[in-house]
Formats: C-alpha cells, structure tokens, sequence
C-alpha cells in the first residue's frame, strides 16, 4: 500500500470514562495514536480492553449519561473532534469518518430493504441528491463491495442475506460518502472462515481502490497479519505497545504481547501446551496504582507495582510502555 | 470537558433524574402498602365504630376539619350515619383479601398453565392458548356481570369470578417468559444429561420465570382491587352490608356535589393503593430484570 | 493427544456413525405439505476410536452440529444409524439407556446460558450423575470435589452460583459437570470461541490434559481450523451436510486432497505478516441446504471442477493410509 506521510489522525492522551453504581471505570485512560493517510492500524486486546470505547470515542457515539470524554484530543485532519459541535460532528460522521461494527445481523435495520439504508446514508450527507442519481449511487456502492447482481438487489431485506453479504452491504453504507477513515470493529468475527477471506480480500481492494485508510479493532493477531500496517496491543485501557506489524510478530517486548502471542494454536507449528496468562482481565474499577498487568505478569518487580512505566522508545515506530522493555 | 470526577458524578446523577426512574426509590410506596396491610389485618381494633351502625341523629356529617364536623366522626358520616372512616378501615380488608386470594389462586394456576403450555409446545400449546384467547376477548366486566347474575353474588363468587378472568393473563405472560428460557441451554443439557420433564420445569424452567411471577403479582393486585370496586360500583360486587370501597363510592353517587366526603375518601384509598402497587412492581421488575440492573 | 493412531477394528472403536441422515421438513403454514427438505447431515459415515479426539470441522450449515445432536439424541435421524460400544442407540431401552446418557456428555459453547442461574455449582455439576437415581448431596459431594479441582476450581466453588464467576471459569463448570459421570465420551461443540484468547488457551491445555490423564474419547467441533488441529489426532471435513475428507490431523494440513480442504486452510489467517500464503479465495457463498448442487455439493464453487463433477456424486474413497477423500477430480 502506498502510504502517504501525511497525518489523517491524532489522538492524544484520550480519556473515556463510563460512570456505573459500583464506581468510575476508565475504559479508555490515556490513550494516543496517529493514522497517516492509506495506513491501515490494528487495535489488538482482548474484551474489556477498552478498544471498542476508543472507536465509539473516535466518533464521539460513547453511550450517555454512563459515559464520557472526559480529556484528550482527537485532530482528525487538523480540526480536534472533542472541541466540534454536535452539528459539525454529525457531517463528519459518515461522510469522512466511519465505521463497521461486529454484527451485521444488528448493524442493519430488518425493517428496511437494503437500498433503502444505502439510499438514507448518501441521502443524509448529500442534501441534493435527485431519485435517478441515488438510485445509481446505490447500485454503485453494491458494486463497490461486489455484491453480484446489484439491481435486482435493491429491495431485498437483510434477513434474505447471508452473513458475508450482510457484512458487505454495512460495509457499502460505511463506505457509501466515501470516508477518508473507516474503523472496523471486529467485522469478521461472525462471519465464517472462507467468507472471511474473501471480506478482507475486499477490504484491501476498496483500500487500494478509493485510499481509504483503516483501523482495525480486533482480538486476532492473524487479521493484524494479514491486514495492517501498524498495531497497538491494550490492556485495562492502555495502550501497552505499539509498533510495526513486523516487529511486533518478530520482537514483542511488552510481557503481555508476548504471552498473547504465545496463547494462539497454530496451524504450522504443533506446540505441546500453550503458553497461558495467569488470572483473569482485571476489573477496571478502581484498579491499583502501578502498570495494570503486573498482578499476572511473570516478570513483574516491585517497581511495576509501584509506578505506571514511562514510554520506552525502541525504535522509530516501536514503543512499549514496561520498565523491562 | 471537565477530568474532575465529581463534577461528572454531578452531571451523571443530573442526567439519571431527567430520565426520571422514580424506580430508583421503592421505600415511599412501599410504606403506604405497610399501612394499608396493617388497616386491613387490625381493622377491628383500629376502628372507631363497627361499620355498619347507623347513627341517624348524625347523618351526613362533613369531615372533622371542616365547619359542622365533629372530631366524633373524623371523616363525617355517609347517609345513614355510618362512620366513614370505619368503613374505609373494614373495607381495606375486603380489598386486600379479596386481592391476595384472586393473585394466590390465579396466579398458580395461570403458572401452572403458562409453563405447561411454553414447556411442551405443540397442541397442548395451540389448544391452552386458544382457550386462553376465547376468555381474553371477552371484556372483564361484562363476563364479571354475566357471571354474577348466574351464580348470585357473594364474597366466594366474586373471587372465583376474577380468578377466571386473571388466571389468562398470568398463563399468556408466563408462557412468553417459559419460551425464552427453554431457549437456553441448561434446558437442552438437563435434557441431555436424562432429566424427566417434571424435574426439568421444576428445578429449571420455574425458578427462572420466578422474577416474571413476582412482577405480574405486585402489578396484577392493583389491576383486581380496581376491577373488585368497579364490581361493587355496579352492584354486582361483594353484597352489603360489607363495606367494599367501590359500594362506598357507588352509595355517594348522587351526593358528590354536597356530601364530597363520602365518595373522596375510599377513592383516594383506591388510588394510593393501586399506584404504590404499580410503582413497587415497576421497582420490582427493573430490580430483577438482570439487562437494566447495572450500566 | 499422542500423534501415533492403532488402527482399531470397527468393535473397538467407541462410537461408529453409518449413513447418517438428518433432514428437517419445511412447511409453508401450519396446515399444508412439507414443500422441501432442509438436508442437513446426507449420507454421513465415521468412527470415533477410544482415546483419541475427532475433530469435525466446517463452516455454518455444514450439519456439524446436527451430527452431535443426532449422537446425543437431541435429534431423531432421519436415516442411518449411530453405534454406541457396538449398541444402536435409539433403541435403547431401560439400564443401557441410562448407561448410554451417562457414558457420553457434551459441553457447549456458551458458558452462560448452558449454567442455570439459580442453581448452585454443587447442583449443577452433580445433575448428570442424578438425573436417573435421586441421590443426597453428601453422596455425591466427593466427585463433586474431586471433578472441579480436576478442572482447576477450587472445592469452595461449589457452593456459590455462576453469574460470581468469570467466562472461562464457567466454562470448566460445564466441563466439571461433562466429567462427574465418568463418562466415555464427551462431545466439545465449540468449546473455546465464545472465550477470550488468554482463556482459550487455558482450557485447551485442559482438554489436552484431561484425556491424557482420563483417557477419555473427544469428539471436539470447530471452526477455528488452528484450535481443531491442536486437539485432535483425526479429522473431519464437512461441507453442505456431506463429509469430504477424513485424515489424521498432521495428514490433512500437510496433504489437504480435497478442494474444499484446500480452500479452508489457506483462507486462515498467517501466523506472521511475511508469509507466504496461496490464498484460493473461493467464488460465491455456501448454497442453501434447501437446494443443494448435483452431484458433488462443491462443484459450482471449485477450482479444479469437471463436467463430471455436476453429475455424480463423489464417494469417501481411500487415498492414504487413514485418509479418505470424496472427489471425483482429484481424490
């Protein structure tokens, strides 16, 4: 992929907090990272990491009154996202930033035919839309993620559909204003193992295709692998490492990236046991002082108890935030 | 954007109260219930005079705190000079028997068929249900009419009456509440594993509907007492000279305009009843309903 | 999970499947005839041999799961029939019915709503064991104690209920209670992929390690093409109700015959950005099992397909020791 020096996205230092009855959960605590144009990154961690809070935050669509940006940046071509009117938000959102969500069962609406909600999504961003020309925008997006006989399609409801078609078809109003940046949440969880492959063989056309540029928020390494450029690994809301794809696979350096490595079965190699993480995903209230993985760490020190570890720089894009990295 | 917590633990609680879940707060309606219960269990004591002596000498006297009422008879005295405040007491006990029984007696056999019906699917499930529809469409009160005007109106009648006509609505909700839970998998594993079905709905599907039992009793109470006084209201409810809040509303009818008390008081009695119930089993139901119970 | 497989002769093998069929009838209304059959399981044939772990994978409507269901006679097939230690299992009656539900046990995929809510641990591991013969708790107390800790639970687990635990400890709660009759044979349907990456390599270590130290026979289902492969000793491939191809495990990734085979192990996803990997991306989407192709189910979406292929239907031939293949182009 051509990647193009110029930066689409800064998030700086992003807090989102969600306010429940047992207390103040920060799901997303200081979180930063940067896109550049027709870059793809990968968003890797397990549930409750926060990295499907940090897409909802990107959007500014974190559930209320439960939760809140309560601090941060987001500069999305310059302009800081948080600073925006629910207005301004609204324009941006879908004609230049997007988004894909896990299931597509639930992401489309099983009262309205498909070329309706493709039709409502152009139809929102392009006020002067006349019907023959949305009608041809509509085909053109089913085209776009090759739905094979886009006409006859249009009237068909999503219970008709089959996952993968369904996955396409969000995939086609995601994409329908042409984005600069389309999140992905999860979006081949569901689907199956061929169908998979042929939704991110898709992804990685449109991107060549339009320029688009990706974030991948995912538990599988093997998407990381196979789709992104960069990846950050989160754990209890922080971002524990980040680096290129390649050094990531090659040198892990965060104890936890390593051990979440180390966890998958692999088709290559027979491993006898797995490597396994001690204890359970911390709950995020009221987490303790010091770096959140040190209680399952077995690397930890006292210093990991005691103090949050500073960035370390490893190389130019490789960062780990341990006081063993 | 404000990173001081309390300030958003401010906006937070402002936000929870502007969407107004009065749920939150159980204690008020569930007091008024406290004392309605006590009334009715200690009405004999508590009342001032039986509710059926007639003091003609001091009929139609208006509530103590207005001018002509005498403190002798704190909420004045209907047409026949009966204390009004001893029939409201006496006829709390009418309302809440008549309430408990009707829930007890319906509501275990509308259990009963809900979740034999949602269990077993099928044409024991087409058959209850239809039969469950027949008596639904039929409005409450014409059948309640109907029904007395059979079998005569007594106190046993007219709970065998309401029973009929709430034991569908339990079965209905039931049976939805017996679908969902067939469709987890601990059912298809005690399946597996050789349970019998009887063990089966006993020890999996019944205590799970339990929470939906609760509910549409708390709910339901309100809905019989309502229909229980709308009975008496036409004459066809529990027979004087038992002293039911709906008789008492039905005799004031033609002295609303001048003898307002007669007919205020058992009304509001109704009303505190029935909304404190309705607002306990809403509390009830958020309480048990595992999606809404946390953030 | 030992890589070597003894051939075992057909009464040794603890479980035997012979043309197993399972159609599901679709009706349109209440009152009128069944217009088509959805045929979910078509002509299916496999043994499962003591101690060691089958591995059926496939993609959604493949009829993997309704071959479980149909072994745990959750199902009634429609033909065919399923061997149990030599017995045909549905028509067993009296003490070898019982013998039958309590020798095989099967662990679902979701751990929170294969665990009722309002019954304690203790109550639910102990189910199967009493589900034919009531028996008090101090009975049974003893393999109660004994299967949790063989899980990784502690004893005091028992007494508290499943929503104080996390997902993947009510996970090796259901598999406690696969494990409190002693049975045989337990059935994994998809035991790991509604679990969190950290956790499924913890129970997969488990699994690995309870049939090394109980000697036990898995029939584990996947889709996850790596999971299958670290659990399993044979596999086999379904596709659109029909088995394609059988192997030992090392066989299959290492010599995939069937197209199909071929398709779903180079649609994983690469364990390492730089490699190489021959993606065959496959055309169109998986038919309705209303309406299957002719002939061979996979001919319309194969690379390799000949005229032929549309007409006959390919049979489970020999192509290896212990590897069979069903396809007419290149098996």
């Amino acid at each position: 992929m051509t990647v193009n020096n110029e930066m689409l996205i800064n998030v700086k230092d992003l807090r989102t907090y969600l306010y429940t009855r047992r207390g103040v959960v920060k799901a997303v605590d200081g979180v930063s990272f940067y896109l550049r144009k027709g870059e793809t990154l990968g968003i890797v961690g397990e549930s409750g990491c926060g990295k499907s809070i940090t897409a909802l935050s990107l959007l500014r669509l974190v559930p209320e009154p439960a939760g809140r940006i309560v601090g941060g940046q987001i500069l999305f071509k310059g302009r800081d996202l948080l600073q925006m009117s629910h207005k301004e938000m609204r324009r941006i959102r879908g004609a230049e930033l997007s988004m894909i969500l896990q299931d597509p069962l639930t992401s489309l609406n099983p009262a309205y035919s498909i070329g309706n909600q493709i039709g409502e999504a152009i139809r929102l961003h392009q006020k002067n839309v006349t019907k023959k020309t949305l009608v041809e925008k509509i085909i053109e997006a089913l085209k776009m993620v090759r739905i094979p006989a886009a006409e006859s399609r249009l009237g068909d409801y999503p219970h008709q559909m089959s996952g993968g078609m369904r996955q396409r078809v969000t995939g086609a109003i995601a994409l329908s204003c042409q984005p600069s940046l389309l999140i992905a949440d999860e979006p081949t969880t569901s689907l199956d193992v061929t169908i998979q492959a042929q939704y991110l063989r898709l992804l990685k056309d449109l991107q060549r295709e339009t320029g688009v540029s990706l974030i991948f928020i995912t538990h599988d390494f093997g998407i990381v692998a196979a789709m992104c450029d960069r990846v950050q690994v989160m754990y209890a809301g922080k971002i524990v490492e980040s680096a290129k794809t390649r050094d990531i696979f090659d040198r892990p350096r965060h104890p936890y990236a390593r051990a979440l490595m180390g966890c998958l079965p692999k088709i290559e190699k027979r491993l006898e046991s797995l490597t396994t993480i001690e204890g359970q995903p911390p709950q995020l209230i009221d987490l303790p002082g010091g770096c959140s993985f040190a209680p399952r760490c077995p690397e930890a020190e006292q210093v990991c108890f005691e103090k949050y570890p500073e960035e370390a720089k490893v190389n130019e894009e490789h960062r780990v935030n341990c006081w063993h990295g | 954007m404000n990173p001081d917590p309390k300030e958003n633990r401010a906006w937070f609680t402002k936000k929870l109260f502007r969407g107004w879940r009065l749920a939150v707060v159980p204690h008020v309606p569930a007091t008024i219930l406290c004392i309605f219960i006590l009334v009715a269990l200690f009405a004999p004591q508590l009342s001032p005079y039986s509710p059926t002596e007639a003091h003609f000498l001091d009929k139609l006297m208006p509530p103590a705190w207005v001018e002509g009422g005498s403190s002798e008879y704190i909420l004045g005295t209907d047409f026949m000079g009966r204390d009004v405040l001893s029939r409201l007491i006496h006829g709390s006990r009418v309302s809440m028997t008549v309430g408990m029984l009707v829930i007890v007696v319906a509501g275990s056999l509308g259990t009963v068929i809900g979740v034999i019906s949602g269990y077993f699917g099928g044409w024991i499930d087409i058959l209850l249900m239809r039969f469950t529809d027949i008596t639904l469409s039929i409005p409450a009160i014409l059948m309640a009419i109907i029904l007395v005007a059979l079998f005569g109106a007594s106190y046993f009648n007219i709970i065998l009456v309401i029973v009929l006509l709430l034991w569908p609505r339990y079965a209905r909700q039931i049976r939805g509440d017996v679908l969902n839970v067939k469709e987890q998998e601990f059912v298809a594993l005690a399946d597996v594993a050789g349970c019998s079905h009887i063990r089966i709905m006993w020890q999996h599907i019944l205590p799970n509907v339990l929470p939906t039992i609760l509910v549409l009793a708390t709910l339901q109470v309100g809905w019989v007492i309502i229909l229980e006084s709308s009975l008496s209201f036409l004459g066809v409810g529990i027979p004087p000279p038992q002293p039911a809040w709906g008789v008492m509303v039905a005799e004031a009818r033609g002295l609303v305009s001048s003898a307002w008390w007669i007919a205020l008081f058992p009304g509001l009695a109704i009303l505190f009843n029935v909304l404190s119930l309705n607002i306990l089993g809403d509390w009830l139901r958020d309480r048990l309903d595992p999606k809404l119970r946390s953030i | 999970m030992g890589n070597t497989v003894e051939k075992q002769n057909p009464p040794k093998s603890v479980i035997q499947v012979r043309g197993l069929k399972k159609y599901f009838p679709v009706q349109k209304g209440l009152f009128s005839k069944v217009r088509a059959w959805v045929k979910a399981v078509d002509d299916v044939s496999f043994e499962i041999n003591r101690g060691e772990t089958f591995g059926l994978v496939g993609e959604s409507g493949c009829g993997k799961t309704t071959i479980t269901k149909c072994i745990l006679l959750m199902e009634k097939p429609t033909a065919g029939t399923v061997f149990f230690d030599g017995h045909d299992i549905t028509s067993l009656k009296g003490d070898d019915f019982v013998h039958y539900r309590r020798s095989i046990q099967v662990v679902f995929q979701d751990p929170t709503s294969a665990l009722n809510p309002r019954m304690r641990v203790e109550d639910i591991v102990r189910e199967p064991i009493i589900a034919h013969e009531r028996m008090p708790r101090r009975v049974t107390r003893g393999r109660v104690i004994q299967v949790l800790e063989e899980v990784g639970l502690s004893p005091s687990s028992a007494q508290l209920f499943p929503h104080e635990f996390s997902g993947g400890q009510r996970q090796r709660i259901a598999i406690a209670r696969a494990l409190a009759p002693s049975p045989a044979c337990i059935v994994f349907d998809e035991p790991v992929s509604a679990l969190d990456v950290s956790i499924r390599a913890q129970i997969l270590n488990l699994l690995c390690d309870l049939q090394k130290k109980e000697n036990l026979t898995f029939l584990v289902i996947a889709h996850d093409l790596a999971v299958i492969k670290h659990v399993s000793t044979r596999i086999g491939v379904m596709y659109l109700g029909k088995l394609v191809e059988i192997a030992d495990s090392e066989d299959l990734y290492a010599r995939p015959l069937h197209p199909y085979t071929q398709a779903l192990l180079s649609a994983a996803l690469p364990s390492h950005p730089d490699q190489k990997r021959d993606e065959i991306i496959l055309s169109g989407e998986v038919p309705s099992p209303l309406n299957p192709p002719s002939g061979c189910r996979f001919h319309p979406r194969c690379p390799y397909a000949k005229v032929k292929c549309s007409r006959i239907e390919p049979v489970l031939r020999d192509a290896g020791p212990g590897h069979k293949v069903a396809c007419e182009s290149t098996g």
